[in-house]
């Protein structure tokens, strides 16, 4: 795989320069283009399309969420990483929505960064026990709820394949299994020498597991259905 | 109400009697104090008498028996059914027609205090036109107040009414009084036996029964004459009533006086003795004594006495029904006292009837505390759920104050930790990097190996704050998640062993911090000092404690060497952090390596 092109969205300039000089000094990426703030990076993304876009969230003129979502609904084919700070793993979960398919600490290492890029450009998604914690809490209730709703099938983007035995509102046997088993700090070489799979059969759960989060946060009527459901899991 | 009934009664009297034929109305007579069993000739001593003849006033002290004649003129023509009509009489009389004897009111000798009208049907053969003497036969037991009110002589029919009036009077009245005072009793009764403490109840039931009996003693109901006449026994009730509303009159004012009481009982004793012993007790020269009293005032000291105790009760009270027994008592005594001070003759007898008012009172008070009891009852219940409800409030405010109360003291409690923690974890290595940096005797690698360290402090200190649901292995897994990186830059592989375990409640934010100090201590000393390939890390459940296992693959270390050289500080801070969690820390040499194992606690 040659170099992947990387754009990187932050309005601070120390992290920026710091994300800058990482990307420049790992040899299998190169620096596409850095910008400060959102309207720049929007009109960047109109002129080029990243391999991968970082970005931050808190941007001064708006939602990193808002600049995911639009680039996930317009480029496939990159992949959006959210820079966030530790313990911040709801806004994590909100870029994951939007359509983020992995996360990246702030302070990480410079190895532990372009590892993770390389991870992700390998077709894999970052995920940490926390996060799968958290998804495995955020699916729960809407796995009995969404169900019922109309709506949620209706508004399905075709991306997902329903009637594979996988209900696309929830998740799958198989995948709770698998975050359960990232929750207990189990690496995905080792779940799946225990569950008998090849790694990449986990690489690919725990995208899908991804893609239906994001699913789930589009459509007004599927962000009701979620909103219902949490309610309803209390 | 009962004059009204009188009055008409009166007034309907007056008009029969005004239609009707001539009455003889005989109003003077002679009198002569004679024990003769016939009319005494006219030369005995007769002196001459009017009627009414009050025998008290009249003949003070005399006993036995008198004569009165009575000499009157029959204008003819003669009635065809001639009858002698007596008012009033007592005790016991004995009437003469012509030297004949015509009837009498009772038997000599037996007392009958109720002086009932009388009227004697005679043949008319026997009233003559012209002068014709009636001679009346008087018995006097003991100055048991005898007196004879005009005998009048006419047509039956004429007397009939009048009778009837009189008998309405004086037994119509006390029959009703009887059974008014019977009913106001049992109700009384009643009432106390199912409040036993509420003496004034149960006395006042037995003044009321006493006084119920003492009218049935003393007034012919129907064919039921057994104890009529008998005046010992209507009197050893007149006086037990007497003195139970005395007691009564004492509870309610609130007094209780056992002395008094008994003295009233007493009292009361003598009393009863005087009046009814010669009946009892013939022949007894003893009772002479009491006898002698003149109880006709005597009697008046107990009902006098209810009234004083009532009167101080409305005194000290001033409430509408102390008020009202009072009066009641002071109608009862007014009553008593005129009957006493007036000659006794025939017409309406108050006397009998003196305590009707007091039993009205105290239905009406009755009447009253029940009504009231209700309306307080209901009002208890409107105040009660009024109560209920504030209380309910008030404990849902007070629990939320507390629970809001119990969240800040939990975050202020959790922001001293962390600030604590920061301070001498965080801030003191920073401080101490800053130093080194600061005169220079650090490297550019030894600062930046220093901060990483800042920084993986830093993460464990976020990580331990992260909900965790007391699961072990979500804190282990987060925990190389953290760690795996770099000691694969080591080159050191994790053998990640970890088996579900039960919930750990221990695990609380300030624990797991802990936990998680003593683990990376652990990892840092391996990289450190161990040489090792690898580390596994497992977890069991181990008599009744959870375990984790770190096992390295290293050199080893003699334990005790090193802790009694004092090497071991970490060591040291790693046992004193598993204490503080509750745990116990055990560091074994192994074959190949060393296994630390940290055993915590399930509760």
């Amino acid at each position: 795989m040659s170099n992947a092109t990387v754009m990187v969205v932050e309005d601070d300039p120390a992290f920026l320069a710091r994300f800058c000089r990482i990307i420049s000094q790992a040899p299998e990426l190169s620096l596409l283009a850095a910008v400060g703030d959102l309207a720049s990076a929007r009109s960047t993304l109109q002129r080029m399309v990243p391999d991968v876009l970082l970005t931050d969230l808190g941007l001064p003129d708006g939602s990193g969420i808002d600049l995911i979502r639009e680039t996930a609904a317009r480029q496939p084919r990159t992949d959006i990483m959210v820079v966030t700070v530790f313990g911040d793993e709801e806004h994590v979960i909100a870029s994951i929505e939007a359509g983020a398919t992995g996360y990246i600490l702030k302070d990480s290492l410079p190895e532990e960064f372009v590892a993770l890029i390389a991870q992700l450009r390998a077709g894999g998604s970052p995920i940490s026990p926390i996060i799968a914690r958290q998804l495995l809490k955020r699916f729960k209730p809407i796995g009995t709820t969404a169900n019922a709703s109309p709506l949620s099938t209706a508004n399905a983007p075709s991306t997902v394949q329903p009637g594979n035995g996988v209900d696309e509102a929830g998740l799958s046997a198989r995948e709770s299994e698998v975050l359960s088993l990232i929750a207990k700090g189990f690496n995905f070489a080792e779940i799946a020498r225990l569950l008998s799979v090849s790694p990449h059969t986990i690489t690919a759960h725990v995208k899908k597991i991804y893609q239906k989060l994001a699913v789930h946060s589009r459509g007004e009527a599927v962000y009701e259905a979620t909103k219902m459901g949490l309610l309803g899991g209390r | 109400m009962r004059l009204l009934i009188a009055l008409l009664i009166a007034v309907t009297a007056c008009t029969a009697r005004a239609a009707d034929a001539p009455v003889v109305r005989l109003d003077h007579a002679d009198f002569v104090a004679s024990d003769a069993a016939e009319p005494p000739p006219d030369s005995a001593a007769w002196q001459p008498q009017s009627l009414p003849d009050d025998w008290d006033a009249a003949h003070t002290g005399l006993r036995g028996v008198g004569w009165y004649r009575l000499r009157f003129e029959l204008t003819p023509p003669v009635p065809t059914s001639p009858t002698i009509y007596l008012p009033f009489l007592r005790n016991v009389g004995a009437v003469y027609l012509n030297g004949a004897l015509v009837g009498s009111t009772g038997v000599f000798g037996r007392v009958d205090p109720v002086a009932a009208p009388v009227l004697f049907t005679i043949d008319p053969g026997q009233l003559r036109a012209g002068s014709n003497t009636l001679h009346i036969r008087l018995w006097s037991q003991r100055g048991f107040r005898e007196a004879i009110d005009p005998v009048s002589i006419g047509e039956q029919a004429v007397f009939e009414a009048e009778m009837e009036r009189e008998r309405f009077m004086h037994f119509t009245l006390s029959q009703l009084a009887a059974v008014f005072s019977a009913t106001v009793s049992l109700y009384m009764l009643v009432l106390w036996l199912h409040r036993r403490r509420d003496e004034v109840y149960g006395y006042f039931a037995a003044a009321a029964l006493t006084h119920a009996l003492f009218l049935f003693t003393t007034v012919p109901i129907g064919g039921w004459m057994l104890m009529l006449g008998n005046h010992a026994a209507c009197a050893v009730f007149w006086f037990a009533s007497t003195v139970f509303l005395f007691v009564f009159s004492l509870r309610f004012a609130g007094l209780r006086l056992p002395r008094v009481e008994r003295g009233a009982w007493l009292f009361a004793l003598l009393m009863w003795m005087s009046f009814a012993g010669d009946g009892l007790f013939p022949g007894q020269r003893w009772l002479a004594l009491a006898g002698s009293l003149s109880i006709n005032w005597l009697y008046l000291t107990i009902p006098a006495a209810s009234l004083i105790v009532l009167l101080r009760a409305w005194w000290q009270r001033r409430s509408s029904e102390s008020l009202l027994l009072a009066l009641c008592a002071m109608y009862s005594v007014t009553v008593l006292t005129m009957g006493a001070l007036t000659p006794p003759q025939h017409g309406l007898s108050l006397g009998e009837t003196h305590i009707v008012p007091l039993f009205v009172v105290m239905g009406w008070i009755l009447m009253r505390r029940f009504v009231r009891s209700l309306n307080d009852t209901d009002a208890l219940n409107v105040h009660l759920e009024e109560r209920v409800a504030e209380r309910h409030a008030e404990l849902e405010r007070e629990q939320g104050k507390l629970q809001a109360l119990t969240r800040e003291q939990a975050i202020g409690e959790e922001r001293e930790r962390i600030i604590a923690d920061m301070h001498d974890g965080l801030g003191a290595r920073l401080i101490s990097t800053l130093g080194n940096l600061e005169h220079g005797d650090a490297t550019a690698q030894q600062v930046a190996a220093s901060l990483r360290d800042c920084i993986d402090d830093l993460r464990l200190a976020i990580d331990s704050l992260q909900p965790i649901d007391d699961d072990l292995l979500s804190v282990l897994g987060n925990l190389r998640y953290r760690l795996e990186s770099r000691l694969r830059t080591h080159g050191i592989a994790l053998d990640w062993q970890v088996r579900d375990v039960p919930k750990l409640t221990c695990l609380t934010p300030r624990n797991v911090l802990h936990l998680l100090r003593i683990l990376q201590e652990a990892f840092t000393n391996i990289v450190r000092h161990a040489q090792a390939q690898q580390i596994r890390v497992a977890t069991a459940v181990d008599a009744g404690r959870v375990k984790i296992d770190v096992v390295d693959d290293g050199r080893g270390f003699d334990v005790d060497q090193a802790e009694s050289a004092g090497k071991a500080q970490g060591l040291a801070k790693m046992r004193g952090r598993a204490k503080t969690i509750g745990g116990d820390l055990l560091v074994m040499p192994t074959p190949a390596g060393t296994t630390l194992s940290l055993l915590l606690p399930r509760g």
